[in-house]
């Protein structure tokens, strides 16, 4: 049916596509920029790969547990993060990233700079599930984010968090406490990146300190800024484009980074609001040609 | 007692002394203007009462309770509501969705409550009726900031209704307004404080300030000047020096 080089790609995109949607919850809706946001998939990973490897936790409970540690981490350095003005955030959720690794990297415990080996795949029913069997899982969680992305977008929570993109001291005059809904953004931010951290270390089998460094940020981040930013398509369709690419560009595997470094700089310049964004080239034709097909077929009648 | 009791309100930025030692009552029901040169600190006092501002000393007590140093959200929650000088819905929200904002801040506080969807025909229907009230009767779907300057005033007056304020702070709102659409506004004031809204208003324009506000308070240079009804303060000779005696940058 469908190759083993061709799922383990498919599940790669669709963990990079739960990242992409988490982090759009805190930099799209909320409007609150974070360049850490490896950093929690990492918790999240070393949170299900310590419980599995050294308690005998199982994979259910140990990504429960990924997903809910991160939020907490999550939360509790958004107090600090929340404290510094509007530009110095970028430069604290950087700062957050690099300490997060380095605490991977140089504490025993955690496995230092080899990692942790030896997380096994999920098990259903007393047999391991095939990798087949994990693409449907990464699917299942795709959807429940979405769901619960929608949920949220449609609730007074999601207006709360368009209001303080916009204009938090407004939103703030209008009788939202602006601290309190940010802390909300970047707990559920980070939960849905420790999410798919936890399937990200059960695929690999085995995680490293630099897969949750700032590249990783960077890569997470250029998938929604590109996709378009704030927007539900625009960080999936970003991911699969973006998650891609190294597939199809090998050759150029080590100037991933400079290549995304460039595309954002593209974007920024010609289409801020990402290739799907809100009021960007590709969904304006699409609605032009969608309406011209209409007055043409009225007219037709 | 009063609804609104500023008593030796002080701030500082700085060195310059925005506000000193500002005291004055708002009685319920009444419209009272705050007039003054610019750079008289009237945006400043707007900003403490509405919690924008930490003042450095002094009290402001609404119905009896202190508020000074409460957070904005908190005082909006109160019943005070406020516009801004430099008018600033939010703007690619359209104009239901600004009003919304406002309309939620019942459901905001309670997680369970934030959960709920916003957009639904209670909360459309009730959001549709304060933008008629304001006068806005069509293009509820349009972006704010695609509004005009004077359509886009009274959405921020809409917004603040919301809130279902007993407390109205308006700042210039007439700024930037023809002639015509000043008179609307004006109407719009009397109106809503007929309804039992009492209002503070921040203004420039000399024939709406002494064609509606029952009690002016004179602000220069951060102190209380003057304070009474509008045709003393007309001849008030501190008030007039205080306009005239030096250039004022518009």
């Amino acid at each position: 049916m469908l190759s083993g080089y061709l799922v383990t790609v498919l599940i790669t995109i669709g963990i990079y596509i739960i990242l992409a949607l988490s982090l759009n919850m805190i930099t799209g809706y909320a409007g609150q920029i974070s360049l850490g946001h490896a950093a929690f998939m990492g918790i999240g990973a070393y949170t299900s790969a310590l419980l599995y490897t050294k308690t005998g936790l199982g994979f259910w409970p140990a990504f429960l547990l990924a997903g809910l540690t991160a939020g907490l981490v999550g939360a509790i350095l958004a107090i600090p993060c929340l404290r510094v003005r509007e530009d110095f955030l970028a430069i604290t959720t950087m700062g957050i990233n690099f300490v997060v690794e380095a605490v991977f990297l140089y504490i025993p415990f955690f496995g230092a700079g080899m990692g942790i080996g030896g997380i096994n795949p999920p098990s259903l029913f007393g047999a391991e599930i095939s990798k087949p069997g994990f693409l449907v899982l990464v699917l299942v969680v795709i959807g429940l984010v979405i769901l619960a992305d929608r949920w949220l977008a449609r609730s007074w929570i999601g207006l709360a968090w368009a209001a303080i993109r916009e204009d938090e001291e407004a939103a703030g005059a209008m009788g939202i406490d602006v601290v309190r809904f940010k802390v909300l953004a970047f707990t559920l931010g980070s939960a849905g990146a420790g999410f798919a951290g936890s399937l990200y270390a059960h695929f690999l089998t085995f995680i490293m300190p630099v897969n949750f460094g700032f590249a990783q940020s960077i890569v997470i981040l250029s998938m929604v800024v590109f996709g378009g930013i704030g927007t539900l398509r625009g960080p999936i369709v970003g991911a699969i484009v973006l998650g891609a690419l190294p597939e199809i560009s090998r050759p150029a595997m080590e100037y991933r980074t400079l290549l995304y470094g460039v595309l954002l700089l593209l974007l920024m310049r010609y289409q801020p609001g990402g290739i799907l964004g809100e009021s960007s080239l590709l969904p304006r034709a699409v609605r032009r040609l969608y309406q011209a097909a209409q007055g043409k077929m009225r007219n037709e009648e | 007692m009063s609804l609104l009791e500023i008593e030796k309100l002080t701030k500082e930025f700085d060195g310059v002394t925005a506000l000193q030692d500002v005291t004055f009552e708002v009685a319920e029901g009444e419209i009272l203007g705050v007039i003054g040169p610019n750079g008289a600190g009237k945006t400043t006092l707007f900003n403490c009462i509405s919690g924008m501002l930490l003042p450095g000393r002094g009290t402001i007590r609404f119905r009896g309770e202190a508020i000074q140093g409460r957070k904005p959200h908190e005082i909006a929650h109160r019943g005070i509501a406020r516009t801004f000088q430099i008018v600033r819905p939010f703007p690619t929200l359209s104009l239901l969705d600004n009003v919304l904002v406002a309309y939620g801040h019942r459901h905001y506080p309670r997680l369970h409550a934030a959960t709920a969807p916003f957009s639904t025909a209670e909360t459309r229907q009730a959001v549709q009726a304060l933008l008629e009230r304001v006068g806005l009767s069509g293009g509820h779907d349009r972006p704010a900031g695609t509004l005009p300057l004077g359509l886009k005033k009274r959405l921020e007056i809409a917004r603040a209704l919301a809130l279902n304020p007993a407390l109205l702070l308006l700042d210039e709102p007439s700024g930037g307004l023809r002639h015509e659409e000043s008179q609307q506004l004006l109407e719009l004031i009397r109106r809503l404080n007929q309804e039992g809204i009492s209002i503070i208003l921040i203004e420039h324009n000399m024939p709406i300030v002494m064609g509606v506000c029952h009690r002016l308070v004179v602000l220069d240079h951060g102190t209380k000047i003057a304070e009474g009804d509008p045709a003393a303060i007309r001849k008030n000779p501190q008030v007039i020096e205080a306009y005239l005696g030096r250039q004022s940058v518009n």
